[in-house]
């Protein structure tokens, strides 16, 4: 299952808003050559995996995939800001 | 108990460090099980992760549902999310 830890895969420290590199990000995230399909690739080949150390692997990397899907997220946010005004709501 | 010398961010700089280098220990073991120096490593890295980890849930908050003190109220809402700028 997924097990949500409140912090990044690897921290984020952005500047500047950037469109034309938040467009880019936003290209690495779904479509063919996407995190999305490369982590449920991984997740979906371990069933028919032999090996045990692969299957090990496969689970790993497709979890690690999952957290890189959800990477280019908090990325593409920071780099809008300013260009979509984020709205803090209130307590 | 406030440790003079972790503030937020240093904590959590090292749970970042510790926690990229378990991870990256795991993968390696993960088709080299009998490393020994590697599962040294693993070990070690997966020591000072739980130790900053502890830390940090002990002085700011929860990183993960299981460690919401949900005595007085739901403090896992408290801090911004990590997209928001917290924790990062």
């Amino acid at each position: 299952m997924w097990n949500y830890e409140k912090r990044l895969q690897y921290p984020i420290n952005i500047k500047e808003s950037n469109p034309k590199i938040a467009q880019f990000i936003m290209s690495q995230y779904g479509g063919p050559d996407g995190e999305i399909g490369a982590s449920m690739r991984y997740l979906s080949q371990r069933y028919s995996m032999p090996f045990k150390i692969a299957k090990g692997l496969l689970t790993d990397i497709g979890s690690e995939g999952s957290e890189m899907f959800r990477s280019p997220l908090p990325l593409f946010w920071y780099l809008c800001n300013r260009i979509i005004p984020l709205k803090r709501q209130p307590v | 108990m406030r440790n003079q010398h972790n503030t937020r961010e240093a904590l959590m700089q090292k749970i970042y460090t510790y926690g990229f280098a378990m991870y990256e220990a795991c993968l390696f073991l993960d088709t080299h099980p009998c490393d020994i120096e590697a599962r040294a490593y693993y070990s070690s890295m997966r020591d000072a992760y739980k130790e900053a980890a502890d830390q940090y849930k002990m002085e700011f908050g929860p990183l993960h549902i299981s460690d919401v003190d949900a005595s007085t109220y739901w403090t896992w809402l408290d801090d911004p999310w990590p997209w928001e700028g917290g924790s990062c």
